[in-house]
């Protein structure tokens, strides 16, 4: 599948992972949504710093977090999925995807567009410009592992078969997401979290997609790299 | 004088230079203008640990509206007119009455958001805006099993944060294993480590990194009108220069004074980038001795003084880009008796003008030698006696008034005499003000907000940068290790 086949389906697979991820949804969003002089509690939701699915945690009152802006946000997924970062995200195949998206992401445009400072705030097509970047990169990255399963960075040597995981349990699916959190989260995941991934991959098995396993490696990199763990820091 | 005006005037405190009872001498001698501002200045006196009296008092403090007439105001300016008699009361009984008047309400709770006037002022909140309460945070008894140290300095979240944005690029899972396993103390080395190596990489001082993003608003680019390097559609001046100023004062240790005090120019040269101090730049005529750093460049003659004969506009634009303050938002005026003059007859004495004018005029009129575009002296350089050769028959200022001639080039910045550019430059380098507003931008750059005052820690935290930087020798290298360490920082 290429990756113009990848952009036309997110919707899809993202209510598959909704539902494969229900365990580490968040519960509350009120709660989880920390807000300057006032505390509370949540529950972990997927990817908060390896907190079990469910576990309560203390909010913090200072909310101090950031997104990272388009250049941040680039070089790292180049990093963590080893791809060129000059080259891995183009828009129409000429454009950088840092510069194209760069104002919705916290950049400035000062030279032509006159935008001296980032934006104070993230705009509505700011989640799309994440979404689209981490999706072309975790796109690339499934592609060329599952082609060269000797020498992938991420899916390595998974049980494939047909297109499909043979056993979704193996270890090698679990060691593939246990890289995939090194390099992106720079932790391991947990077991909720392994589970999690096994299941997504049952539900995409049970859509009749013709490549579950390739579709499976370019979603499960896709939840893990635009969780709110490793967009925001 | 309506009370309206003397509660919109913000003043710094702290940077008046003028003690409160000088400042009261002096309301019995000198016009309304200077009166007017004299509002903040008491409410200070009368709270000095008000956290609000670290910077410019927002109107927001009493007023709902300071433009609309008549004025109006928040619950607690409200509560503070009542208690003064109403509005209109004159100046002297304004000023001597203020602070019984601020006594008596400390105990009501003005805007009936459980806190009372005397704690909003001591925290540094709004006592007239009930969503603005005093900060304040529940934290676990323990945070040993949190992903985040809550309610402290986090070493592994600020690790993260600085190779994010001093070299770009978050750490690699070894890296951070390495520093998770290493004791507090080698912790704290490491992120002074690290900072010390991304200050050096390209995503920090490289053209485009962050320092020079930082300059886009002093600068404030067209890409249309560059000339040189990345030439646009009509090259008329390359302020990449200014970006290599700024970009050197804030790197190695040097003077951040100097981008308003730098005699000199500097130079890139890439891969890696590198700044250099030469004597002169291509297209900069600027002669040594009427330098002024990022004040007197090509590009600001060009774009900020123009055509202009009092080139207001580039002293705002100075203002506001080395001291952080916005005159357009009422920020840093300091009244100048007899003050404005309207040298070129714009109407600035007018009511609804003088008020800034008084400040800005002032203020503007050391840079009435620099000449911008006008034709027949040269452009781009100081040449004494500017006015009174353009106001000349046949000149460009010629149908001016005949008063342009005699505008001064002594002026006021501050509230102290300045004689010319180079003493505005450093009354404004050696200031508090100018400290505060580069710790503050690189606060609001870094930890993404602007501080927040009703955190008594954090205020504390930000005075303490202030200090550290001037007391490197305002080496911004040296603030940042301090930075980098602050709870607001590293603090999840």
């Amino acid at each position: 599948m290429d990756l113009d086949s990848i952009a036309r389906r997110p919707a899809v697979w993202l209510g598959v992972l909704s539902l494969s991820l229900a365990a580490v949804a968040c519960e509350d969003d009120d709660a989880r949504a920390p807000t300057s002089g006032s505390t509370g509690s949540g529950s972990a939701g997927s990817g908060v710093g390896g907190v079990d699915p469910g576990d309560p945690f203390p909010v913090s009152a200072k909310a101090s977090v950031r997104m990272k802006t388009a250049t941040q946000l680039e070089r790292d997924l180049a990093a963590v999925l080893s791809l060129d970062p000059d080259t891995f995200c183009m828009e129409l195949g000429a454009f950088s995807c840092a510069d194209v998206h760069g104002i919705r992401l916290s950049e400035t445009d000062a030279y032509e567009g006159g935008f001296y400072e980032p934006l104070t705030e993230t705009i509505i097509s700011s989640p799309a410009a994440v979404d689209r970047m981490v999706l072309i990169g975790c796109g690339a990255r499934a592609e060329q592992d599952l082609a060269s399963p000797g020498s992938a960075t991420i899916f390595n040597d998974l049980p494939i078969a047909g297109g499909a995981l043979t056993d979704p349990a193996a270890p090698a699916v679990d060691a593939a997401v246990s890289t995939l959190y090194r390099r992106g989260l720079l932790r391991d995941p947990t077991a909720g979290e392994l589970q999690a991934h096994r299941d997504l991959y049952t539900a995409i098995a049970a859509s009749g997609t013709p490549e579950p396993a390739l579709e499976w490696a370019k979603s499960s990199c896709f939840v893990t790299l635009s969780t709110l763990e490793f967009v925001f820091y | 004088m309506p009370l309206l005006t003397w509660l919109s005037r913000r003043r710094w405190r702290a940077a008046s230079g003028w003690p409160i009872p000088l400042s009261l001498a002096l309301l019995s001698v000198t016009d309304s203008a200077i009166a007017e501002t004299q509002a903040p200045d008491v409410f200070c006196a009368t709270y000095p640990t008000s956290p609000r009296c670290a910077e410019p008092l927002p109107c927001a403090f009493c007023h709902t509206s300071t433009t609309s007439d008549p004025p109006t105001w928040n619950a607690f300016g409200a509560a503070l007119v009542a208690e003064l008699g109403g509005p209109g009361v004159e100046t002297p009984v304004f000023v001597a009455e203020l602070p019984s008047a601020l006594a008596s309400i400390e105990l009501l709770d003005s805007d009936g958001d459980t806190f009372t006037n005397v704690e909003e002022i001591e925290n540094g909140s709004l006592p007239g805006d009930p969503t603005s309460v005093p900060f304040s945070e529940t934290c676990p008894e323990s945070t040993q099993d949190l992903p985040y140290a809550l309610c402290a300095f986090d070493p592994e979240f600020a690790f993260r944060r600085v190779n994010l944005h001093f070299c770009g690029q978050s750490p690699s899972y070894d890296e951070m294993q390495a520093f998770r396993a290493s004791s507090h103390d080698e912790k704290i080395a490491a992120l002074s480590t690290k900072l010390d190596h991304c200050v050096d990489t390209e995503h920090w001082l490289g053209k485009d990194g962050v320092l020079w993003s930082m300059a886009h608003k002093r600068v404030r680019p067209v890409g249309a009108l560059k000339a040189g390097e990345d030439e646009g559609q009509f090259p008329a001046s390359d302020y990449y220069v200014d970006y290599h100023l700024w970009v050197y004062a804030q790197i190695d240790g040097h003077d951040a004074r100097d981008v308003v005090l730098g005699d000199y120019f500097v130079e890139r040269t890439t891969n890696p980038t590198q700044y250099t101090k030469v004597d002169d730049y291509p297209g900069q005529p600027m002669l040594l001795d009427r330098r002024q750093g990022m004040l007197t460049t090509q590009w600001v003659m060009l774009y900020n003084v123009m055509f202009t004969a009092i080139p207001r506009a580039a002293a705002a634009r100075a203002y506001t880009n080395f001291l952080g303050y916005d005159i357009a938002k009422d920020q840093g005026l300091f009244a100048v008796p007899g003050e404005p003059v309207d040298y070129d007859g714009k109407g600035v004495g007018a009511e609804g003008c003088r008020d800034c004018h008084s400040t800005l005029d002032p203020l503007t009129y050391p840079f009435r030698n620099y000449n911008g575009l006008a034709g027949g002296i040269p452009r781009y350089q100081y040449v004494p006696g500017r006015l009174e050769f353009l106001s000349q028959p046949g000149q460009m200022f010629a149908d001016e008034p005949a008063t342009l001639a005699t505008t001064p080039e002594n002026g006021y910045l501050l509230g102290q005499p300045v004689a010319d550019l180079a003493e505005w430059a450093s009354v404004a380098a050696d200031s508090d003000a100018f400290s505060r507003a580069l710790v503050i931008d690189y606060f609001q750059t870094l930890v993404g907000r602007a501080p927040d005052l009703t955190n008594a820690a954090e205020a504390a935290e930000v005075d303490a940068l202030v200090q550290t930087l001037v007391s490197s020798g305002h080496s911004v290298e040296a603030m940042l290790q301090a930075l980098i360490l602050t709870e607001a920082y590293g603090g999840p």
